[in-house]
């Protein structure tokens, strides 16, 4: 009886301290808790929300629930200049998982207004508003940006949420198909002349 | 489906069985080129006997790229009667787990020591799967991966990809400085040196006569300059010409008995410094100086070009700053 009003505080402090104790540059996390810098590297074993899958359930869910997938590898985006509009310019080609919807830059740990909304948007349209449509987020291995974007789509009330941190790099190792990728233009791309 | 065949000499042959050829033939297309894709990535480490006991593993002379996976390091190993001592370890966990593998294939004796040469992440990311044994470094290369270790570790994820799938950053524990250190009944000369980075550590065995030298030389390779400081490498390099071996083992490059490779490291530094030099004091900018002109025995030196661009940007803005100062270029 006496002890939890007096525990609380004290875990409630480590709690807050555990995002700043994995490394002594706190800027490592928003303040938030997302990934904010140093994005490859070993991830942890649970993801922000939803399931954690490996490459055989993800062919399962696949199959059985055709889930969204949605790819947030990251790539160059050249903003809008006097002789060119604003476009993305990947450096290599990206091959992903089939059926895959590719929202380049949606997976980092401070989101500026218009790629928010271009997240946003895209999840609005493509689940059609249903909250509890399986949405399957990944990049390649190793990668927070999948992690960050799980926990992106958890803020935004989606209820159904998986999370395939092997990324396009699992499914290949397993030996499936990939394809190449082409990046869903943001709402400046369309406007603009192509 | 319809299939139509022509009168020909070929024996005629039953529509099943023609459709099964071609269903083979496509799947066996089809895996063969799925083939690189599948199951686990080898580094295919072949460990070459270079004396008694004495192995290494040599790496692919080009700059780090997803098809290598970050093997274009020399990593070495010595067989002693108590166990084994092994010379850096490697790109990543896996490469480090694969150097292990092949360790385990030659001897059942424990791993005694291992030391890493310098703080360059092919020399030291595959720690981790060493990590039940004493990893030795100088203190400026201990200092060095605990302030840069995970900026190198994540650079080289962008430069390998999948190769360091979980790849995390091990500093090693045991400090070590010049001197005579018995191990197995091998008598090794640890020489503290810099240039290539703040702390360079050369080994030689006395007992077998292999001098690893780490990144201080560079064999039929362009010396790489994140780090460096051309007058030490220099003087490190003099050093080294002053020593009795029967093989010495270059940071990259093929191991060799001979002491050319330490000329044409030291060859390729003064070139490279004199070339930038004079083009500083000329008043040349930057974008002159990125296309080189070097004589033939430099360009032919592997991945020269991109280490050569490389060092412009590392060693061309000082030398700029120094002509500018020293009042030897007229600033327009």
């Amino acid at each position: 009886m006496y002890g939890k009003p007096i525990a609380f505080p004290y875990l409630l402090l480590i709690t807050l301290l555990l995002p700043f104790a994995a490394t002594a540059d706190n800027l490592l996390y928003t303040s938030e808790g997302y990934r904010n810098t140093r994005y490859r590297a070993a991830l942890p074993k649970n993801p922000p929300a939803g399931r954690r899958i490996n490459t055989r359930e993800l062919v399962d869910l696949i199959r059985q629930n055709r889930p969204l997938l949605i790819d947030v590898q990251a790539i160059t985006l050249r903003p809008e200049s006097e002789a060119f509009g604003i476009s993305w310019l990947p450096n290599r080609e990206r091959w992903h998982i089939p059926q895959s919807i590719w929202l380049p830059n949606t997976g980092y740990g401070s989101l500026e207004p218009h790629m928010l909304s271009y997240l946003k948007s895209n999840l609005q349209r493509l689940t059609r508003g249903d909250p509890k449509l399986p949405l399957v987020f990944y990049c390649v291995v190793d990668c927070w940006m999948s992690w960050n974007a799980v926990k992106r789509a958890d803020e935004l009330g989606y209820r159904n949420l998986y999370w395939y941190p092997e990324g396009s790099d699992g499914w290949r190792e397993a030996g499936l198909e990939l394809v190449l990728a082409k990046p869903v233009p943001l709402q400046e791309m369309t406007d603009s002349d192509d | 489906m319809a299939i139509r065949y022509r009168r020909t000499c070929w024996p005629v042959i039953h529509e099943r069985a023609l459709m099964f050829a071609h269903r083979l033939v496509l799947t066996i297309t089809v895996m063969v080129m799925a083939f690189p894709a599948w199951g686990a990535k080898e580094y295919n480490l072949e460990p070459r006997e270079i004396a008694p006991g004495t192995y290494v593993l040599l790496g692919h002379n080009e700059h780090f790229n997803f098809r290598n996976g970050g093997n274009i390091v020399n990593t070495g190993f010595i067989l002693t009667d108590e166990g084994v001592i092994v010379i850096d370890t490697g790109p990543s966990r896996l490469y480090g787990e694969q150097m292990r593998a092949v360790i385990e294939r030659i001897t059942d004796l424990p791993l005694l020591k291992v030391f890493i040469t310098h703080l360059h992440p092919d020399h030291f990311l595959g720690n981790q799967a060493f990590e039940d044994t004493p990893i030795a470094a100088l203190a400026g290369t201990i200092e060095g991966i605990r302030s840069q270790g995970e900026l190198f570790n994540d650079n080289m994820y962008r430069l390998a990809g999948p190769w360091m799938a979980g790849t995390r950053v091990v500093i090693p524990a045991e400090t070590v400085k010049s001197g005579i250190v018995d191990i197995g009944g091998h008598r090794l000369r640890l020489m503290a040196l810099d240039g290539h980075t703040d702390a360079d550590l050369v080994i030689l065995d006395e007992t077998t006569g292999v001098l690893f030298t780490g990144d201080i030389v560079f064999h039929d390779r362009a010396p790489t300059t994140p780090h460096a400081d051309v007058p030490r490498w220099l003087s490190a390099l003099d050093q080294l010409s002053a020593i009795k071996y029967k093989v010495m083992v270059p940071g990259h490059g093929a191991y060799l008995s001979g002491p050319e490779s330490i000329a044409q490291t030291r060859g390729y530094l003064r070139w490279l410094t004199g070339s930038l030099t004079n083009a500083a004091e000329a008043g040349k900018s930057m974008a002159e100086v990125l296309v080189a002109d070097a004589p033939p025995a430099v360009t032919r030196l592997a991945v020269f070009t991109e280490e050569y661009q490389r060092s412009v940007t590392h060693l061309f803005p000082a030398l700029e700053t120094k002509a500018l100062r020293q009042g030897r270029v007229e600033q327009e």
